[in-house]
């Protein structure tokens, strides 16, 4: 004789069933969630499952395919698109760069597999939307990538990373780089972005190579490197000759003259004139600074903070940018440099970060630190965060 | 308002405590907002981790005293579970490594401290590798709300459905044979000590190695450092992708005790990649002081640096006047309200005037905390008539004798072989010995070499508990002095760890070796001690971790203070080691009748002379004679009979020591 169907269940026993579905991190099957419905003594299988095809008609539970494509129906309180919209857009607005549906299936970290078919009508919902924005493929072939920046947003991080990583390249070579955008905007971007001053268009080095855009501004001596060879050669000769130090001055300050850097009398006695100030950098001065204390004012047209940024985009974060770089890129005299510092930090801008052992150093290396003149030193500069 | 006056009781100085030695203490006197970003980031990085399913690594750099440590213990007592395991309850796995290592036996550091950090009780509670068990356990068999009791009922009643659950587990993760046996033995709650010395890296004796049914760790010394990132790269997969591991990076620059050794920071670097790229489920925080971070990446590969940096390198910043008076309040908290001035008198800065508060922040406005909290200690120990601050040279000696003490109660064979490679090179270097360290290519089972002159001399440390590696190292030995690449060989040999009376074959090897001109050293525990307690001090004080009124110790100062410290028996064992003397003839009997010897009193703390001679078959007079050539080693005392045992650990300096030379 065959067996009775099992009874149905009271409402409270299928209140329990439902209220174990509704505690499941992740869609099951009836066969998962039987087993771990203990609160009702005597519980079927087969009144489980009929209290989840109820629930899926009435619309209180929602079903899902099987795990594989051979597994059971599973089924769970949420919704499809209620459960994955946050995961999908924390993960797009995580990732430096728009993603293909595939990509976003494969880093979900969600305990089950999810197809790039449950993604795309969540994908095209989201754009409609405006929470996610479509970026074109990345190869003429490739699929349409997401990302909750639009493409113009990307753009500037993007190149910006690329010239933080490659060091420097050509106009032509970065449009190549970004990937499905279109190449004027590209364009338009790095000039924008050379405005801001945060690209720097380096002129070619020799003959045929083309000017590169880096995000640190160009360093002259890099460009005099024949100039400083020759020097090198000639000042020993003309010393050995009986040229007086004071007669070479005259001729350097002739010669700056010559080529439009005109440095006066500074160098006698005084502060020399300071290196570079890139064009269209804006003259900074440091709030409670010596100078305006009363001691003597530095020269220092430079904004440091500035230069920390330029040298290292992560110094918005909070890293340590090295004081000899710094100091390299900022061509100040070490005590306007080392003054400037201290004003930064003292006006709570920047934290100064101290070495403990400078006796273990060479003086060479103790003077690229910045000292406070009472003997202690310090190794690099981070830009403060508002902690507290 | 006058801050001369005392205070009204005799109060502990709440200020008196300036460093965080460790992580898992409980977090003193925390105010959380001071470097609160890099607290975040660090919590940013484990969701990250969690959520990519992907490794990750972030630096957290700063000036000495900046509180690196003192963020890993926030970070630790965040992560710390406050109730039995449940499923969907997040947790993490915490593990603290602070690099008092050789570079050449780094991952074995590491696994040692992972497996200690994971069988430590959290909370009072459960160890995380039961917290790792009961998360694999959920996952495999749902169970609803608190594991563990599920899994003491599974434990009672069922304990072959466990066992069947766990084989499950071993064969879906892949894990090797002992890693799966480990892990059975761990659900099973069976070998508990043995099982942690095994996962721990430790030597077992064999009659261990069966009741445990694991095979011993075999090899040279780069097979070793390999099955020990194995054992390390194994347990982080057994923890899964739902329990992130955090592991701390903590005085990086221990590493590097000798400037020149620039292996170490390379090193380094390896470790963190391959953490990186193997694992998928760590958060590798490396803590150092910002000097040590320039030098690191300019030291190591790029992608090394990259690896290290995924996630990004963070300073922490000092304090400005608003967060020093946050501590100040903090610490003072502590305190009994009726103890301290009331409210009118006492500022935001008491017990610091407001022209020390401000003298802190010049010139750049800004103090760390150590300097600040440190000044306070001086300050408040004055108006409450409390003992003044030490000397430097009693602060050195208070700080060395209570670390030599510890480091007595704790010292263990075990650690015979990293106390000595991580020491000895310093050691050598302090007392201007001129012995340099130099490169032991294709000398496997020899990890110290040194160049003197125009003389090569190599140590190997052979501490095993394992008779059977014991002999495998010694044959091995013996067929690398012979390739002539050295002047001189030693082995090192831990009394503690005598040569067993049912291992011929080691035995053997061992006299063969002194055939061959090779030396037997025995170093005993008391000078064990003072060697893991100076690698401590030069590690503390490399780190920026040896600060005295705030400020760190100068190396030159601490250097000085070491020479007079160190006892005559490490000066007499460093110049043993590098002995370039004939060797006396009597060696090879005195080595066999001082491991025999050593043998007897590991069965027994004393023993009569009369029966020592009587089990060796040798005339008294002989084996006195023996005894009386080495006594650093054992010492007879008392009248007829007269009682044999093991010669004492050094006690602290007295004025009589040896003068330093030079």
């Amino acid at each position: 004789m065959p067996k009775a169907p099992p009874a149905p269940l009271t409402s409270e026993q299928r209140h329990e069933v439902l209220q174990a579905l509704g505690q499941a991190p992740a869609p099951e099957t009836a066969a998962d969630l039987f087993k771990r419905v203990t609160a009702v003594p005597g519980l079927k299988r087969p009144q489980v499952e009929e209290v989840l095809v109820q629930g899926v008609a009435d619309g209180t539970v929602f079903a899902y395919p099987g795990a594989t494509a051979k597994g059971k129906a599973r089924f769970w309180h949420q919704d499809r698109e209620t459960w994955l919209t946050a995961p999908v857009r924390d993960l797009l607005a995580g990732s430096n760069e728009p993603l293909t549906a595939p990509l976003v299936a494969k880093q979900l970290t969600l305990g089950v597999k999810i197809g790039e078919a449950d993604l795309l009508p969540l994908l095209d919902r989201l754009c409609q939307t405006g929470a996610v924005h479509r970026h074109p493929p990345a190869t003429p072939k490739g699929k349409p990538r997401f990302a909750t920046r639009s493409p113009a947003e990307l753009i500037p991080p993007t190149i910006l990373r690329l010239l933080t990583t490659k060091g420097g390249l050509p106009l032509a070579k970065i449009v190549a780089a970004v990937k499905g955008a279109e190449p004027g905007l590209v364009q338009q971007v790095v000039e924008q972005l050379r405005q801001e001053r945060r690209l720097f268009l380096h002129p070619g080095l020799g003959k045929s190579a083309p000017p590169l855009y880096k995000t640190t501004p160009v360093a002259p001596l890099e460009f005099l490197t024949d100039v400083r060879a020759a020097l090198l050669k000639v000042i020993p000769t003309l010393r050995g000759a009986g040229v007086s130090v004071e007669d070479l001055r005259r001729a350097f300050v002739q010669l700056a003259g010559e080529v439009g850097i005109p440095l006066g009398g500074t160098v006698v006695g005084g502060t020399p004139a300071t290196g570079h100030q890139p064009a269209g950098a804006q003259p900074v001065t440091f709030p409670g600074s010596p100078a305006a204390a009363g001691s003597p004012a530095p020269a220092a047209p430079v904004d440091l903070v500035m230069l920390m940024k330029q040298l290292n985009p992560s110094a918005e974060l909070g890293t340590l940018i090295g004081v000899g770089e710094l100091r390299r890129r900022a061509g100040l005299t070490k005590e306007d440099f080392d003054r400037a510092a201290l004003a930064l930090a003292k006006a709570g801008r920047v934290s100064l970060h101290e070495h403990d052992f400078p006796g273990s150093l060479s003086s060479e290396r103790r003077d690229e630190l910045i000292t406070d003149g009472a003997g202690r030193y310090y190794v690099g500069l981070a830009l403060r965060r508002g902690d507290s | 308002m006058s801050h001369r006056a005392p205070l009204p009781l005799p109060v502990l100085n709440p200020f008196r405590k300036t460093i965080v030695a460790n992580p898992w203490d409980t977090c003193p006197s925390d105010v959380a907002t001071i470097n609160d970003q890099a607290f975040q980031q660090c919590l940013r990085g484990i969701q990250r981790v969690l959520e990519t399913g992907r490794s990750a690594g972030l630096v957290i750099h700063g000036p000495a005293g900046a509180g690196k440590t003192h963020l890993l213990a926030r970070l630790h007592d965040h992560l710390t579970p406050r109730a039995p395991s449940a499923s969907g309850r997040p947790e993490y796995l915490f593990v603290w490594v602070r690099l008092q290592t050789s570079p050449r036996m780094i991952w074995r550091a590491v696994r040692r401290a992972l497996v200690g950090d994971w069988f430590r009780p959290i909370a009072g509670q459960r160890s995380q590798f039961e917290r790792i068990l009961f998360h694999r356990l959920a996952a495999k068999r749902p169970a609803e709300g608190d594991l563990e009791r599920w899994y003491e009922y599974m434990l009672d009643e069922h304990p072959e459905g466990l066992r069947q659950i766990l084989d499950e587990i071993c064969a879906e993760l892949n894990l090797d044979r002992n890693t799966s046996v480990a892990f059975e033995h761990l659900a099973f709650r069976r070998h508990l000590r043995d099982l942690k010395a095994w996962l721990g890296g430790d030597s077992l004796p064999e009659a261990a190695l069966q009741r445990l049914d694991l095979s011993g760790d075999e090899g040279t010394d780069e097979e070793r450092e390999d099955q020990a990132r194995q054992v390390v790269q194994m347990l982080c997969r057994l923890a899964g992708p739902g329990l992130p591991v955090v592991l701390c990076f903590d005085q990086v620059e221990a590493l590097q005790l000798n400037p020149r050794e620039t292996d170490a920071l390379f090193a380094f670097g390896q470790l963190v990649s391959v953490i990186h790229d193997s694992t998928d489920n760590v958060l590798v925080i490396s803590c150092m002081q910002s000097s040590f971070e320039a030098e690191l990446a300019s030291q190591i590969r790029g992608a090394d640096h990259d690896r290290m940096t995924s996630l990004g390198s963070f300073s922490l910043q000092a304090l400005r006047p608003a967060e020093a008076r946050a501590v100040i309040a903090e610490r003072l908290r502590s305190l009994a309200p009726e103890t301290l001035p009331g409210p009118a008198e006492r500022t935001g800065e008491w017990p610091l005037t407001a022209a020390e508060f401000s003298a802190l922040f010049e010139p750049t406005g800004e103090t760390t905390p150590r300097r600040l909290i440190a000044t306070c200690a001086a300050r408040f120990d004055v108006l409450t008539q409390g003992p003044s601050a030490p000397p430097l040279d009693s602060f050195l000696e208070d700080w060395w004798n209570r670390q030599l003490a510890d480091r007595l109660a704790a010292n263990d064979p075990d650690q015979t072989e990293s106390i000595l490679r991580h020491a000895l090179p310093p050691l050598f270097q302090l007392l201007g010995l001129g012995a340099e360290p130099a490169p032991a290519e294709e000398l496997a089972d020899i990890p110290l070499v040194f160049q003197q002159a125009d003389r090569r001399l190599g140590l190997s440390i052979c501490t095993q508990g394992n008779m059977q590696s014991l002999a495998a190292r010694l044959r091995r030995l013996k067929e690398q002095w012979s390739r002539q690449r050295l002047q001189r060989l030693v082995v090192i040999r831990d009394p503690r760890r005598p040569l067993s009376k049912t291992a011929p074959k080691t035995r053997k090897y061992l006299e063969e070796l002194q055939e061959q001109q090779a030396s037997v050293v025995h170093v005993e525990p008391g000078v064990l001690a003072q060697l893991d307690t100076l690698r401590t001090l030069l590690s503390d004080a490399r780190s920026g971790d040896l600060a005295w009124q705030g400020e760190t110790v100068p190396a030159e100062t601490l250097d000085t203070w070491l020479r007079r410290q160190l006892s005559p028996e490490v000066r007499a064992f460093a110049q043993e080691l590098l002995s370039f003397a004939e060797i006396p003839s009597t060696a090879r009997f005195d080595t066999a009748i001082i491991e025999y010897l050593a043998a007897l009193l590991s069965e027994q703390q004393r023993l009569r002379l009369q029966d020592a001679v009587q089990s060796l078959g040798h005339p008294v007079d002989v084996v006195v004679a023996v005894i009386q050539r080495h006594p650093r080693q054992f010492t007879l005392e008392g009248e007829p009979p007269v009682v044999l045992f093991r010669a004492s650990p050094s006690t602290p300096r007295d004025d009589s020591r040896d003068t330093p030379p030079g």
